[in-house]
């Protein structure tokens, strides 16, 4: 096996404009401090507070996400935003048991056939219908990033073995504000 | 009954209740990974006063961002409110929004719409 090189790992992430990418377990302290630098980065880039807002809370969501689906017991993933011309990507991404991939699956290409008021009626029914549940199964959280967003939602699912895979989360925030 | 007073934290709300006024508020952002145990005890606090204390409740909310799991606890609280209106109580509700955040008029709408309650939306 070569060497890994921090090198590569450093143009990987230039070639793709990565602004911010972080692996590991995301705890409180770890995500404030990474909201707080992106917040600090939008700003002295001069992006709307519009945009920043939006970014901020769909990487929020998208970090806390991993902890809902990784396999792993510290709930460990890969976070990272891209600028690209007309928008940011924010990808998260983790390893998830098979078993769970379907019905995430399903859940996130249901979101995306849903225009604006239908995201709205969707979102209220299911923060009506998980009340009790002592726990949001993640349905709030991707209504909330489709609503923020205006954009589908993209999964990809990297198949590992037969018990576990690597899936990627992923969301575009535009940059023209117009659209949403 | 007691005053609850919590200081706002970088992830967590700063909360006043004010059991003699009847005044709560609630201010800031709410995205810790376990809003359960953030929330649990304000809700604990509303159901003590609503059975033990049982007067007007004004309830002043000047959020800056929930995630989803606080959104969820915002709406269960509400909730429990809604009923005690719904009892025939007085219950008075405040939505204060910055003009730039349109996702937390949103919020503000849906509950507003969604619950039978009097919420006002007010832009600061």
């Amino acid at each position: 096996m070569r060497n890994y090189k921090l090198f590569d790992h450093y143009q990987a992430l230039e070639a793709h404009n990565v602004i911010l990418a972080f692996k590991g377990s995301i705890s409180d302290k770890i995500l404030i401090g990474m909201a707080e630098m992106i917040n600090v980065k939008l700003l002295c880039k001069g992006e709307e507070q519009k945009i920043i807002k939006k970014i901020f809370s769909t990487f929020v969501e998208l970090a806390q996400n991993i902890h809902l689906y990784s396999a792993e017991k510290t709930g460990e993933g890969i976070i990272a935003v891209e600028e690209h011309k007309n928008c940011y990507k924010i990808n998260s991404g983790n390893l998830t048991g098979n078993s769970e991939i379907r019905s995430l699956a399903d859940k996130i290409s249901y979101i995306n056939t849903l225009g604006r008021d239908q995201l709205r009626v969707f979102y209220n029914r299911q923060l009506k219908s998980e009340r009790k549940a002592g726990k949001v199964g993640g349905n709030v959280g991707l209504i909330g990033i489709a609503r923020e967003s205006g954009n589908p939602i993209c999964l990809t699912v990297n198949h590992i073995d037969e018990n576990q895979s690597f899936i990627e989360i992923s969301v575009e925030i535009s940059k023209d504000t117009v659209k949403t | 009954m007691e005053k609850m007073v919590i200081e706002a934290t970088d992830n967590t709300l700063g909360i006043c209740f004010d059991p003699g006024e009847g005044v709560l508020e609630m201010k800031g952002v709410s995205y810790p990974e376990n809003a359960a145990r953030f929330f649990q005890p304000l809700h604990s606090w509303l159901e003590t006063y609503i059975s033990e204390i049982g007067n007007p409740v004004t309830l002043n909310l000047k959020f800056n961002y929930l995630n989803s799991t606080s959104t969820k606890h915002m709406f269960d609280f509400l909730e429990t409110l809604e009923s005690f209106h719904e009892a025939g109580r007085k219950v008075k509700v405040n939505w204060y929004y910055e003009e730039s955040e349109y996702s937390v008029l949103e919020m503000g709408e849906d509950f507003a719409e969604d619950m039978n309650l009097q919420i006002e939306l007010v832009s600061y």
